[in-house]
């Protein structure tokens, strides 16, 4: 990081800057032993992401526990895998449920007001995506509220930035992780980015218990592939330990922690 | 990743740009990720000065923030699938084609996709009332063929007129070409009216052509294509299909030799496995939301009617395999049903 | 910028049927085409083991071509690319002549063209070997645009220039890119191409060991695919059944047919026929 980077502020940044963010502890313990905290950075490794983050998402704007204050979601979108109908049907019943009530109308205001805390960028080629990361900054500082980004995937334009010379794929997620957290720890925003099962420079990646994990990364998970209908295995590697995890997914991709 | 000369920014000038590109800033990332003081100093532009091309910058490149309460809005008042008008298609696939995404059909050879994909394109223009794009990179459209097909369904001529008008189709011969011709949808610079259906017969007639380089100049098109196509799926509310292909490569699998520690000529039987692969690599693999893989079944031959029996599987990206996730489809001289 | 030219079907409609297709002259080979004939536009593949007819079928095709209007004939010029030294001129002198006499008779008059005149309608391109080959590929394009009354491109074979020398991934993308440009060429121009495979065995597919070579890839590229049988020694040499494998137009079907030189295709594929077998009848005065 240059050392004499000159940061010029608004003064309306500078205040949002200093206001206490929310402290995030113990966040989605189901998964993550211990629970997420304020600028843990998780990687999400595999091809079916999609019902794991729908759940992290619902998790964060609509809280199990009760007490918890709900948690901003800022979502770079670069690969159009998440299912939006699906996501707000099972935030819908999550609400529902935690409400005890199936009023329609007030269902839907309480829905509405939970929505607010989700924020979505349409990302569509590296120039954009890069722009809007630098771009970051205004936008945690207009959005205090929101204390969990989600990149899915952060490999989305990594081809068409390849031209004679290619970068190793796991240079490139460093180089764009380094870009992101300039911003996000100022912050203190939970990140948490997706990376398709492929995409490795090294071939011994395919067993994480075996690796050791990448510094500045606090949880790899990994998810495996499987055949047979609704089971699902996660691997989970921290700096100090080595887990696995098992989910069933029900009909509508609704996830239940064994 | 654009490049700073091409932008026409604020107060950019010409010996400014050309100040900074000695400096090795010649792109927008390269300016943003550089520090303000030091444009400021290599341009002789102020502080204020540099913050507004920045801001300049994140008007023009930054994505839109969409807040989740228009997201609601987004995905409940438009149509979230276009109907195969093919009802055992339409059940598996739990309603239809999605829209706003990308969906793949694969399959060897001969086992009816480009059939699938006239009778598509004729379902969707004469049930949703749309114009659909048909790209074709291999010359396998024939107006002859779907002419005879609504012939056989019992259209008059005028119906006829009217559903054939709305299938549009282009030759595309190279990848170069496909990405051209999405960027200009994108651009708008091509408009058709009332788009909803996009198919392209077929990619790996284009890919294939990058086979044997060194260079990725393949991979990087294909990216640059999904980019667009993403783009254009999303922001204009279209669906849009790929025909991919099955190749099939045969595992030697020799089974397990006794191991006792006897003979060296133990009993070994080759068993050989067939397996199909989908084509075009990993990259490709996980694109498309949804995949149809077709498998041609069986061949009825009868007096009055024969046909052709498809299997169609259906893989999804996002949804849990379950029970119900193939259907047989005829495919005759009426088309697919 | 570049513009697009988009049709509609309606308009793609009118040019597919303004011009005949390329008749075999053999009526059930024709017919399960679906199309009347070999369709322009169109790149449809023969493929047979050796014996089976390609050749014959590819030259008959250069002398069909030439069927003058009033037999609703294209009265056009073709053009024979030899990569695997199977053409001979003799026997294409035999072909054109029986068929010039077959118009001739139907016609109830002489015909117009000297022998000399439908011999220079053929166009013999000796490309043998990749580098050859390749070097005309190249040129295809210019030679159409200094030929514009060619209605038949014939590649006999299209696997031979790529025996050996070459990596599968290489020989991919090379044949795909020539098909591109080929394929180009025969939409724009509205030229009928034909090209001729070979056979090679695959132990352990489950639909048999026997498949066109140049591999699976290769299997979906040509529009139409056409199986010609070869005579089995202990059956009447006569009986031949030839299978419509594939196309776009016609389901898949069989053709039997029976006589002295009658082959029988098979159309494996087609854009517009369904997966059918036509006997025909090939004739040639001997």
């Amino acid at each position: 990081m240059a050392a004499t980077k000159y940061k010029v502020e608004s003064g309306a940044q500078l205040l949002a800057r200093l206001i206490k963010k929310p402290v995030i502890e113990d966040f989605y313990s189901n998964l993550f032993q211990p629970g997420l905290k304020n600028n843990d950075v998780v990687e999400v490794l595999g091809n079916n992401s999609s019902a794991l983050l729908i759940d992290l998402i619902n998790e964060a704007l609509a809280p199990s526990r009760s007490g918890e204050e709900p948690i901003g979601v800022l979502i770079f979108n670069t690969v159009g895998h998440l299912d939006y109908k699906k996501l707000i049907n099972a935030l819908k019943k999550k609400i529902a449920s935690s409400l005890n009530t199936y009023c329609d109308s007030e269902l839907d205001t309480v829905l509405h007001k939970t929505l607010n805390n989700l924020f979505i960028l349409d990302i569509y080629d590296g120039t954009q995506f890069y722009t809007t990361i630098h771009n970051l900054d205004n936008i945690l500082a207009h959005h205090q509220n929101i204390s969990l980004l989600i990149f899915d995937t952060l490999t989305a334009f990594y081809w068409s930035e390849q031209g004679l010379k290619i970068t190793k794929m796991d240079l490139y997620v460093k180089n764009v992780l380094r870009m992101i957290q300039k911003v996000s720890k100022e912050y203190k925003v939970i990140l948490i980015y997706t990376r398709p099962g492929y995409f490795n420079s090294s071939k011994d990646s395919g067993n994480i218990g075996e690796v050791k994990i990448t510094e500045g990364i606090n949880f790899k998970v990994q998810l495996v592939d499987n055949i047979s209908t609704g089971a699902y295995e996660v691997n989970v590697r921290t700096i100090d330990s080595y887990y696995h995890k098992k989910y069933l997914s029900t009909i509508d991709n609704e996830i239940n922690w064994q | 990743m654009q490049k700073l000369k091409s932008q026409n920014l604020g107060n950019l000038s010409e010996s400014s740009l050309k100040t900074l590109a000695q400096n090795r800033i010649t792109t927008i990332l390269d300016f943003l990720e550089e520090d303000v003081s030091k444009l400021s100093a290599l341009t002789k532009l102020s502080l204020p000065q540099i913050l507004a091309i920045r801001n300049e910058i994140f008007t023009k490149y930054s994505a839109p923030l969409i807040n989740g309460t228009d997201l609601f809005t987004k995905v409940f008042k438009t149509r979230s699938r276009i109907s195969t008008g093919i009802e055992s298609l339409d059940v598996v696939t739990t309603g239809g084609i999605p829209v706003r995404c990308i969906t793949e059909i694969c399959g060897l050879a001969e086992s009816g996709k480009t059939q699938l994909s006239f009778q598509l394109a004729i379902n969707c223009v004469k049930d949703e009332g749309c114009t659909v794009l048909y790209v074709d990179t291999k010359g396998d459209f024939s107006a002859v063929r779907v002419q005879k097909m609504l012939d056989t369904q019992g259209y008059s001529h005028k119906d006829m007129a009217s559903i054939m008008y709305k299938i549009r189709v282009v030759h595309i011969w190279t990848m170069e070409e496909l990405v051209e011709l999405f960027k200009s949808l994108k651009n708008k610079t091509l408009i058709i009216e009332n788009l909803a259906m996009i198919i392209v017969d077929s990619l790996p007639c284009l890919m294939f052509q990058h086979l044997g380089d060194d260079n990725k100049m393949g991979l990087s098109l294909l990216n640059v294509l999904v980019n667009y196509s993403r783009y254009i799926a999303n922001e204009f509310d279209v669906a849009i299909i790929y025909i991919n292909i099955q190749t099939r490569w045969i595992d030697n699998d020799i089974s397990d030799i006794e191991d006792d520690g006897e003979s060296t000529s133990a009993f070994r039987e080759s068993t050989y496995i067939e397996k199909r692969n989908r084509c075009l690599g990993r990259y490709w693999e996980h694109i498309p939301t949804l995949v149809l893989l077709l498998e041609k079944h069986e061949d009825v031959y009868r007096e009055s009617d024969s046909y052709t029996q498809i299997k169609v599987s259906v893989l999804s990206s996002n949804a849990v395999k379950n029970e119900n996730s193939q259907c047989i489809l005829k495919l005759s001289s009426v088309g697919i049903t | 910028m570049k513009t697009f030219k988009i049709s509609n079907a309606t308009e793609l409609w009118q040019r597919e049927t303004s011009l005949p297709a390329v008749a075999s002259f053999s009526q059930s080979l024709d017919n399960m085409l679906g199309t009347e004939g070999f369709q322009l536009g169109c790149i449809t593949e023969l493929l047979g083991l050796p014996g089976s007819g390609k050749t014959q079928l590819c030259l008959q095709l250069c002398a069909s071509v030439q069927i003058p209007k009033e037999l609703g004939g294209l009265n056009a010029e073709a053009l024979y690319i030899d990569t695997n030294t199977n053409f001979t001129i003799s026997r294409f002198r035999e072909i054109l002549s029986a068929s010039l006499l077959k118009c001739q008779s139907i016609l109830d008059k002489p015909l117009q063209i000297t022998e000399e005149e439908a011999l220079n309608k053929l166009h013999y391109v000796n490309a043998f070997g990749l580098e050859k080959f390749c070097a005309f590929m190249y040129r295809l394009s210019k030679f159409i645009t200094e030929h514009p009354n060619v209605r038949l491109i014939a590649i006999d074979s299209i696997a031979f220039p790529f025996k050996d020398g070459i990596s599968t991934n290489q020989r991919t993308g090379l044949l795909f890119r020539q098909m591109a440009e080929l394929q180009k060429i025969a939409v724009q121009h509205q030229i009928a191409v034909v090209l001729s495979n070979e056979m090679s065995t695959r132990v352990g597919l489950q639909g048999g060991a026997v498949v066109g070579s140049l591999g699976d890839a290769w299997a979906h590229r040509c529009n139409v695919r056409i199986l010609l049988s070869t005579p089995h020694p202990a059956q009447d040499q006569r009986e031949r059944v030839a299978l419509l494998m594939k196309s776009n137009v016609a389901a898949t079907s069989v053709a039997r047919f029976q006589d002295q030189r009658e082959r029988v295709a098979l159309l494996m594929k087609s854009n517009v026929a369904a997966t059918s077998v036509a006997r025909f009848q090939v004739r040639a005065l001997s």
